[in-house]
């Protein structure tokens, strides 16, 4: 009988047995991947023929020097893999792929839905635009652009509006609503997910439910979930939501784990657009009612045309509520509770038109197509359950798109443009300055620093920056006017007061930094954002710290560390 | 068929004789939280040793090196202590300072082939182990997060976006439970502190997204301050 040799399966493991240990659950995942990585073959570009097709590169081998081929493809969903798009480019014919890069959203990961390819040959770069555009991917039809500055705006609003919200919880989207036509634009609150958003952040208005963020919901709504998606995608809700996403979504988060099925009459939610998390569908929902009170939003809001844009910017003006905290570490706001039970019923779906600061307009019913961005419609309304006001939804304080809710895009972009700004105004300045012509030349440099103080991120030390610079040049140039105009024996005395004035414009520098520190510092204990701007980090190492005399040492320190750090996190 | 008459419910058998060995409170049924036993900060010395330097000078060398090694070994696996002491009837956690505003838990990267457990009790002894080499207590408790990092940049996220095929680095947080005193040695070059859970919660500006979440990933356990 099989017995006689009584083997023990388990007679290792006396030490106990761990199920999380040995890299199971690794493996489990990536198997496939992790197994065949150490080999190390799979990777190399080229080398190995068979495989190279299969596995996604991710980084252009170090030693390549060829030409390389970049185009951008967009319009993808959030979930499609690299791995996908390698398979769709191997079925066109193009097997020399170098890398894929997806555009994701920094505070949450989540792909905004477009990468950039670079291939080897300009052959493979043009199968790409033409064969690509005629396969499907996970339902939906990949776009193919050049890869220029435009193609990239555009999908990054795509990104923001329609598309599955990439936006990550309300943080960020005050730089959308910047941005966004929409004033609704808040990043797409997880759509529909509102009630207990925080966690959810579901970009895609319908992602809430497949994603089941949910957190608050005992479980995510998945029921919504996968039907909606496939449907028309949140992208773009034309004029609103596309009712048929909404009714889902308002079923959907609403539905698991809320007591109420925010069921509500979802066809009228649509029109509202993802339903703010924030307002609960206004009667819609049943179960809303109590909801009401505390969303502003109760009222019908009106059809916002604007597509739900990041779902999570939905989140924050749950915030507002009853300490919602959309972003954070999946909370669901302790406040909700209030009425019992989440009641941010809200629609589920993601109002799009809802945003976190646009949403004044959703406190009343008249939905002002775009809620001006301030939040204080629900800057933490009373029935909030006194969630500890949060700041970190900078939506609802800030009155001003403010700065620190660029994302790091805009942000590269407003500064690359200041830097244009300034060294433009800088040659132009100093040839005027050498042709003898120094009124415009000053002009022209004050001009300039008035600009980039003016631009939205003024604050960032690299702006201070260029407007010293730029200061610099302009007292030299003005030392210069006066000293052309009196006497040559002024000259020494023209050279000691640039001097003088130099320093005096770091004094003044200084001084300025520290406002802005304070300033800043105060922004900083108001909102606690997850975005890592290096900025934000910088200010408040500085705020922690005095300011030393021997500032240019410990800011050389200090840009280690803000550099370590941030990359560190 | 005859099955082996000693082994009754089948598997695994001798499981439940092992964990009995845990504390004797321990005996929760499965999915019941662990009971942490925590003691005082009082109770363990700290000493100093040796700088044990980074191995990458700066952050572009770091991320360098992260590509150059997942090219050759694939995606790096890390593990990460959290060392939990009490102060106030107040958990803290032992985190390393680097200059001012850097702080980091003890860990490192695991060698190729290398246990998790093994290559985590060997990280913490390098990091905080007496210098005399006497041998250190570290009871691994349990995991008690995973954090990817999808692409050769800063960010990392406790899940896998789905997008991302291939993660390039894989964090595990362990719980470690520290034996009633012990001595730590702690390199010249960090700073050994103790911070109370309250000022890492919400904070992540100041500590980053993994260590500020460390009060919601605690908060599961109940502890036993001693």
């Amino acid at each position: 009988m099989a017995d006689s040799v009584d083997i023990d399966l388990y007679e290792n493991i006396e030490e106990g047995f761990d199920q999380d240990g040995e890299f199971e659950t690794d493996a489990d995942l990536y198997n496939d991947v992790i197994i065949s990585q150490p080999s190390g073959d799979d990777e190399k570009e080229g080398s190995d023929e068979p495989k190279k097709n299969t596995i996604p590169p991710t980084s252009v081998p170090a030693g390549y020097t060829g030409r390389r081929y970049s185009v951008y493809v967009g319009n993808l969903q959030w979930w499609t893999t690299d791995q996908d798009l390698t398979d769709a480019l191997a079925s066109i014919g193009v097997n020399d792929l170098l890398e894929i890069k997806f555009y994701e959203n920094r505070a949450n990961g989540q792909s905004k839905g477009f990468a950039i390819v670079i291939v080897k040959s300009e052959m493979s770069s043009r199968a790409i635009f033409d064969k690509l555009p005629r396969k499907e991917l996970h339902g939906q039809v990949p776009m193919v652009t050049h890869c220029n500055k435009q193609a990239l705006n555009n999908f990054e609003a795509q990104a923001r509006k329609g598309e599955p919200p990439p936006q990550q919880n309300g943080r960020q989207r005050t730089d959308s609503r910047g941005d966004n036509q929409r004033a609704a634009a808040p990043p797409t609150a997880p759509p529909a997910v509102r009630p207990p958003q925080p966690a959810i952040r579901p970009q895609a208005p319908f992602a809430p439910q497949s994603s089941g963020p949910v957190p608050n919901m005992s479980r995510p709504p998945p029921t919504q979930g996968p039907p909606p998606q496939s449907g028309p995608p949140p992208n773009f809700f034309p004029g609103g939501m596309p009712p048929v996403s909404m009714p889902q979504m308002s079923m959907g988060p609403g539905l698991p784990g809320q007591p109420r099925p925010m069921g509500g009459p979802p066809p009228g939610m649509p029109p509202r657009g993802i339903p703010d998390p924030r307002l609960p569908p206004p009667g819609m929902r049943p179960g809303m009612p109590p909801a009401p009170a505390l969303y502003p939003v109760r009222g019908q809001l009106p059809p916002q045309p604007v597509p739900p844009p990041g779902i999570r910017g939905m989140v924050p003006i749950i915030q507002g509520r009853p300490g919602f905290m959309p972003g954070m570490p999946g909370q669901p706001p302790p406040g909700m509770p209030p009425p019992g039970h989440p009641v941010v019923a809200p629609a589920p779906h993601v109002n799009p038109a809802f945003f976190p600061g646009t949403h004044p307009a959703v406190l009343q019913p008249p939905p002002v197509s775009h809620a001006p961005p301030t939040s204080d419609p629900y800057g933490r309304p009373p029935p909030v359950a006194g969630y500890p006001a949060p700041d970190p939804y900078r939506q609802e304080r800030r009155p001003e798109p403010v700065a620190p809710a660029l994302t790091e895009q805009e942000f590269e972009e407003i500064f690359q443009r200041n830097k244009t700004v300034s060294s433009s105004a800088i040659s132009r300045a100093v040839q005027d300055a050498s042709a003898g012509d120094f009124a415009s030349a000053i002009e022209t440099l004050v001009t300039a620093i008035s600009l980039i103080k003016q631009s939205k991120i003024a604050n960032d030390d690299r702006c201070k920056i260029l407007i010293s610079s730029l200061q610099d040049t302009l007292h030299g140039i003005e030392e210069k006017s006066y000293g052309s105009k009196h006497s040559k024996t002024e000259i020494s005395d023209a050279r000691s007061r640039e001097r003088r004035s130099r320093s005096r414009d770091r004094d003044r520098e200084r001084e300025k930094r520290s406002r802005h520190r304070s300033r800043s510092r105060e922004r900083e204990y108001r909102e606690r954002s997850r975005e890592r701007e290096p900025r934000r980090e910088y200010d408040e190492r500085h705020a922690r710290e005095p300011r030393s005399d021997s500032r240019r040492d410990s800011e050389r320190e200090r840009e280690r560390e803000r550099e370590y750090r941030s990359s560190r996190h | 068929m005859a099955t082996h008459a000693r082994h009754g419910s089948g598997w695994p058998v001798k499981r439940h004789p092992s964990s009995e060995s845990h504390a004797a409170s321990n005996e929760q049924k499965p999915g019941s939280p662990r009971l942490i036993n925590l003691y005082p900060l009082t109770n363990y010395t700290f000493g100093t040793k040796d700088p044990l330097y980074e191995k990458d000078a700066s952050v572009p060398a770091r991320f360098q090196r992260m590509r150059d090694e997942f090219d050759k070994y694939g995606m790096r696996r890390s593990v990460e202590g959290v060392l939990i002491v009490h102060e106030h009837g107040l958990p803290h956690v032992l985190l390393l300072q680097l200059g001012t505003t850097f702080f980091k838990l003890p860990g490192g990267e695991l060698r190729q082939d290398e246990d998790q457990i093994l290559g985590l009790k060997r990280l913490l002894t390098e990091t905080l182990g007496r210098q005399d080499g006497a041998a250190m207590e570290w009871t691994v408790e349990e995991t008690i997060g995973n954090w990817w990092r999808p692409n050769f940049d800063p960010p990392q996220y406790p899940y896998v976006p789905a997008h991302i095929t291939r993660p390039k680095e894989h964090k595990k947080l362990f719980l470690v439970q520290l034996p009633e005193k012990a001595l730590f040695a702690v390199p010249r070059n960090y700073k050994l502190v103790a911070a109370p859970l309250f000022e890492l919660y919400d904070n992540s500006t100041g500590y980053g997204p993994i260590i500020s979440t460390l009060p919601q990933t605690l908060s599961r356990f109940d502890f036993n301050y001693n």
